[in-house]
């Protein structure tokens, strides 16, 4: 019974902390897997909204846990050519299995996401008669890491960009040192750009299906 | 206490300095970022982007290039966007990089302020005690404090000055010695010149006597007289040399070149010794106030005791001008046999000397140190060896002789 209050106080916490998203659906498949589905009402958040189309990747990770335990995972990347007006989509679910796709417009790509359904969990992760409500935790990361790692590597550059402008060779061994130092200041102030979550939720569901 | 208030206080102001930059740096490091990824920025990035993408639509034919230009405005942009993110992360860290390098050059600042006065106290300790040393009216002081900043420049100080004292105080108790042997030369001269009179008086009664007498007994007699009349004389020489040594006069100082000075001296008496080659080296004039004839005299004097020490060898003198700080210096330098260690001691002193009965009284060097002293220099023994010896005369400095 106490244990029940609990748990029931920890799932009002989490749907507190949850933002004004409505909660994607989890079901168990045919195969006991744990699939996510009806996520459109995320696209729709302001901070993703405005990022989607800004030319960086964006990525979706979800999460599903249960008590603290990550049952396991999936990752959607939405990048916006410009050039060609077209999302390339590319997602990956828990099994391994990955999707990649491009869409010409928003519409499309909202259109394609709201029928979108990811594998989370694997096959056994949550069996009957186990627990029925797990939590999915989502994070949407602003640029993907290889575009973290392209600005950082400009960002050195250009914080030494001064001394290396004009090409010539550094002979002085006090300007070489001097030269060192700031190399090491630029990769200390490098380290520090990294992709905080632009938006991220915690939704305490039921898991449908699977019985 | 009162280093725990020192403590505090420094802690105080460090902590405040830290503070003010603080909140200085950040506010700066801040508006620098937002300058460095405002929207405006972005904004005519994006519009330029979107600009190569309409001139490709409208130029289909130079649609790589507008494609070029397009990725590479693309890029830039993407890599602002990410910095925009990153923000205030970015500022954080700048912000942390630079207290800390602020926090360490502090530090750093502060050991080596702490350093410093460590190594300060002991070398301050031992100018105080070389102070209170130097007021006691030691001489001839050792500070041992070494380094060219102010306390090493002090101990230099102290160290120069307890020399300068030790050395007029010689000069004083050299002075005094040789005043009073001037004295007792004076009494010697006046005891001995009457007598001297009085002898001589009588001889010449005792010539008139003879001219009475017996030829050969005359003879004999008158023999025996002119021994007696050649002994009164070398008395009368001692007796004038007390006298020379009791009135030596005072100088009568000139402004003169001394390097010229000795060229004369060479000239004109560098070959009075036969035998003996005196030479001077080649030096730029020095000036002093000196009294020509008595430096002359000096020079005859020293020369002529080298000339002695050859012992009819043939030898080489060789003068030396140089300076030293505020003094003239001559160095006076022999091949000779070099100073009989029984006399180094006494060597200025009156009477001091190595010649048999009758070769001289042993005045020439005291009358030449005396004669140094009174021009306000000195004359000392620089060396000797068995291989000659050097004395060295210094004189007070003057500005040159104006044209």
């Amino acid at each position: 019974m106490r244990r029940a209050a609990l748990v029931a106080l920890a799932l009002a916490s989490v749907c507190a902390a949850a933002r004004a998203a409505p909660p994607p659906g989890v079901s168990l498949d045919a195969g006991q897997r744990l699939v996510v589905g009806r996520l459109a009402a995320i696209l729709a958040e302001g901070a993703v909204a405005r990022q989607l189309e800004s030319g960086l990747t964006t990525t979706f990770v979800f999460r599903a846990e249960v008590a603290g335990r990550v049952l396991g995972g999936a990752r959607v990347d939405v990048r916006y050519d410009l050039w060609d007006e077209v999302f390339e989509v590319v997602a990956v679910g828990a099994d391994g299995r990955g999707e990649r796709v491009a869409l010409a417009g928003r519409k499309a790509l909202e259109t394609w996401w709201s029928g979108l359904e990811l594998v989370v969990a694997e096959r056994g992760s949550l069996t009957p008669p186990g627990p029925r409500e797990l939590v999915l935790a989502l994070e949407v990361i602003p640029f993907s890491a290889s575009e973290q790692d392209d600005a950082q590597r400009w960002f050195v550059r250009s914080f030494g960009a001064t001394a290396a402008r004009d090409g010539s060779r550094v002979t002085d061994p006090a300007e070489r040192r001097g030269d060192s130092l700031e190399k090491v200041l630029s990769v200390l102030m490098a380290t520090s750009i990294r992709g905080s979550a632009l938006y991220s939720a915690r939704w305490a569901v039921a898991v449908t299906g699977g019985r | 206490m009162r280093r725990l208030t020192t403590l505090l206080i420094v802690v105080a102001a460090v902590a405040a300095a830290t503070l003010l930059f603080q909140t200085v740096q950040s506010r700066l490091s801040e508006a620098a970022f937002a300058f460095t990824v405002h929207p405006d920025v972005l904004a005519q990035l994006e519009a330029s982007r979107a600009d190569q993408r309409e001139l490709a639509r409208l130029d289909p034919e130079r649609r790589d290039l507008y494609r070029a230009r397009f990725e590479k405005l693309d890029t830039t942009v993407q890599r602002l966007t990410v910095l925009a993110h990153a923000r205030e992360r970015l500022v954080g860290r700048y912000n942390t990089i630079l207290l800390v390098v602020f926090g360490a050059s502090v530090l750093a600042v502060a050991a080596a302020i702490a350093v410093r006065q460590a190594r300060l106290q002991p070398r301050l300790a031992r100018l105080r005690d070389a102070l209170a040393a130097l007021a006691e009216g030691r001489t001839d002081l050792t500070v041992g404090v070494g380094g060219r900043d102010v306390v090493g420049r002090i101990a230099a100080m102290i160290e120069e000055t307890s020399r300068v004292m030790a050395r007029d105080r010689r000069r004083l108790a050299a002075l005094q010695n040789l005043s009073s042997w001037q004295e007792a030369a004076r009494r010697h001269a006046h005891e001995m010149r009457t007598p001297l009179t009085g002898a001589r008086l009588e001889l010449a009664r005792l010539h008139d006597l003879l001219d009475g007498t017996a030829p050969e007994r005359a003879e004999a007699m008158r023999q025996a007289a002119r021994g007696v009349e050649q002994e009164l004389e070398r008395l009368q020489r001692v007796a004038a040399e007390f006298t020379s040594f009791a009135r030596l006069p005072s100088p009568r100082l000139e402004r003169l070149d001394v390097t010229a000075l000795l060229g004369e001296f060479v000239a004109t008496y560098g070959g009075a010794w036969p035998g003996v080659d005196v030479r001077l080296r080649p030096a730029a004039p020095a000036w002093a106030a000196v009294d020509r004839d008595m430096l002359r005299q000096v020079l005859v004097n020293l020369c002529d005791n080298s000339a002695r020490a050859f012992a009819g060898r043939p030898g080489t003198i060789e003068l030396e001008v140089g300076a030293v700080k505020d003094m003239v210096s001559v160095e006076v330098a022999d091949n000779g046999p070099g100073v009989d260690p029984a006399v180094r001691d006494r060597l200025f002193e009156p009477y001091a000397t190595t010649r048999g009965l009758g070769e001289g009284m042993g005045l020439g060097l005291a009358i030449s140190k005396k004669i140094l002293l009174d021009h306000g220099g000195d004359l000392e023994l620089a060396g000797s060896s068995p291989r000659g010896t050097t004395f060295r005369l210094t004189l007070p400095a003057a500005a040159p002789e104006m044209p």
